[in-house]
């Protein structure tokens, strides 16, 4: 037999290509432009004050957006936020609208990456009055002094969604280079289609975020963000940078997984028969892992047997309610919870102050869990066996459950 | 969207499958293929203004086959867990797999890795001998004797490659020595 070689590893390369491969690569493009851009920012170095100090949540609950500081009147312009502002130009002032649209906005740190400083957070209308909607999604425009300066951010959205993610680079909008370090007042310009079809906008803000001062290194060069920057090493400053990607682009969690890295968190509804005392812990220091113990009892009078992960349970920190650190457990051993009315069992409980989805079993070196308060819940995989609730017949389906306590506020220091 | 994440986007979209067969015949594991991919893009993207747009495909294969040849370690990690993806390797495609597809493969892996790189940069990509030697910085002499050695050793697994030898021997500058084959 005769081989032609070129032809059969043609023949080979080709039997990778399928739908399931083309999806996984699609599915990673996400994954990869953080990766991306984490290394493009650990080529930075950031010097001066990096704006807005610790992650800040700027509320403007119940904010009659069209009165107060917004200049009055201006004629209806339905089209205004699909037309490209003029930079350099003064922002035109919103129109006046009476419903009551209520904004709330979630700024975190900013990061520096390759193409400037960035600021992401989300945004959550509310109090549309019945029969008005949302078109489309808000644009973001960075302002100086009521003049444009800043080119338009990145807005994450589907279908029916109040709540919009964001990604806003501090880079000037004439020719895309940073900006000068100072302040700088971001807005939001946001159309809403009235009960009576009229559509207007609304303009949320504006937040005073602040741009660093940048400084390129030369190509290749490794940058120092330690201490003569923002008080932080290169690892914390990648660490904060990966943990706001992590918010800003949340996994979604059809299966409702529970602890699933950078997915909102699944809480359950209360009603399951076994419950988790909270954690009451101090996690010291970031970037270690620790063990302690989690206390699990029947919810009311109720008695449950089932199999627990033998590991033990383990502590789940969230970050604006999506996922951000766990440790991994091997869950092949089981151990048996044969609980009475009012009984109680002592677990392992698993701690660890290292950012989920880096290190061993994720991407790139393991990252300490930026210095934060976090949500902090203890969550333990069971099967359950038997439920017998007082009065009842014994419920013996088996099924998975993730217990999961009430959360609490943990300091990372 | 930033103007690289819409190129990247676009690569992984159209050129996606092509640069994990590439990689397939690199390293001979499916998912490490992907891993290699995505570890090239991600390389070659991290480097920012530098690429030229029009030849990004070529320095993410290059990076493709750097990564391979300098990941024995991560190969080594690869191999300790790859066990938990549970993913079957040889998975069968569009057409059902053939005796001397499994055996190309098998044949492949008995390669070590530069003489694999030689053949797949030679058999696959038509690469020239020159541009061989020139992405693996190794003299042409050691690119010859790596293909020979590698065509050889595929030889005594698979049978006579009459076509290979001509063609190993053959350093006529005909491929782009960057860019590589894009219509693959």
């Amino acid at each position: 037999m005769s081989f032609d070689l070129e032809h059969e590893l043609a023949r080979l390369a080709g039997t990778v290509h399928d739908d399931a491969v083309a999806d996984r690569m699609s599915g990673q493009v996400r994954t990869m432009v953080s990766r991306i851009r984490r290394r493009r920012a650990a080529r930075h170095t950031a010097q001066g004050a990096i704006g807005l100090g610790a992650a800040t949540a700027v509320v403007v609950g119940g904010m009659q957006l069209g009165g107060g500081r917004l200049t009055p009147p201006a004629a209806p312009t339905p089209d205004l936020t699909r037309q490209p502002l003029e930079c350099g130009a003064p922002l035109p002032a919103p129109p006046e609208q009476e419903w009551g649209v209520q904004t709330e906005a979630t700024l975190r740190e900013v990061v520096v990456t390759d193409d400037g400083a960035a600021v992401t957070g989300d945004l959550t209308f509310s109090g549309l009055p019945e029969g008005a909607e949302l078109v489309g999604v808000p644009t973001l425009v960075v302002t100086r002094d009521g003049t444009v300066v800043g080119a338009s951010g990145e807005v994450g959205s589907f279908a029916g969604a109040t709540t919009f993610t964001f990604r806003q680079m501090l880079v000037s909008c004439e020719d895309g280079a940073p900006l000068p370090a100072g302040e700088y007042e971001l807005e939001a310009r946001q159309l809403v289609r009235g009960p009576d079809g009229e559509v207007t906008e609304v303009r949320p803000g504006p937040w005073a975020v602040q741009a660093p001062r940048m400084d390129v290194p030369d190509d290749g060069a490794e940058a120092d963000l330690g201490e003569a920057g923002s008080g932080r090493t290169a690892e914390e400053q990648e660490a904060l940078l990966t943990r706001n990607e992590m918010l800003s682009f949340p996994q979604e969690n059809p299966d409702g997984l529970m602890p699933l890295c950078g997915a909102p968190a699944e809480l359950g509804d209360g009603t399951a028969p076994l419950v988790l005392d909270p954690p009451d812990l101090d996690l010291g220091e970031a970037g270690q892992t620790a063990t302690g113990t989690a206390v699990v009892r029947t919810r009311g009078d109720a008695s449950v047997i089932a199999n627990a992960s033998g590991a033990g349970a383990r502590l789940v920190l969230m970050k604006d309610g999506i996922v951000v650190g766990y440790q991994f457990l091997d869950a092949e051993d089981t151990t048996l919870l044969d609980l009475g009315p009012g009984e109680e069992r002592e677990v392992p409980l698993h701690l660890t102050r290292q950012l989920c989805g880096t290190g061993e079993g994720g991407t790139g070196a393991a990252l300490p869990l930026p210095r934060d308060t976090y949500e902090a819940v203890v969550a333990l995989d069971v099967i359950l066996k038997e439920v017998t609730e007082p009065g009842a017949e014994p419920d013996g389906s088996t099924r998975p459950l993730t217990v999961v306590s009430e959360p609490v506020e943990i300091t990372i220091r | 969207m930033a103007a690289w994440e819409e190129s990247l986007d676009a690569l992984v979209r159209t050129r996606g499958t092509a640069l994990v067969g590439y990689a397939y015949l690199l390293c001979g594991d499916r998912r490490e293929a992907e891993d290699l991919v995505q570890d090239a893009l991600v390389k070659t993207y991290a480097r920012g203004r530098t690429t030229p747009p029009e030849n990004v495909e070529g320095y993410v294969r290059r990076a493709v086959l750097t990564t391979y040849l300098d990941g024995f370690r991560r190969r080594r990690r690869w191999a300790a867990v790859r066990h938990l993806v549970a993913v079957e390797d040889a998975h069968p495609g569009a057409e059902p797999a053939s005796d001397a597809r499994v055996d190309v493969r098998a044949a492949l892996g008995s390669l070590s890795p530069r003489e694999r790189a030689c053949v797949v940069l030679r058999f696959y990509e038509d690469m020239t001998v020159p541009a061989i030697a020139d992405q693996l910085a190794v003299s042409q002499g050691a690119v010859k004797r790596y293909l020979s050695d590698g065509v050889r050793r595929m030889e005594s697994l698979l049978g006579p490659m009459p076509t290979a030898h001509a063609t190993a021997a053959d350093d006529v500058e005909h491929a782009q020595v960057v860019t590589g084959r894009g219509a693959r």
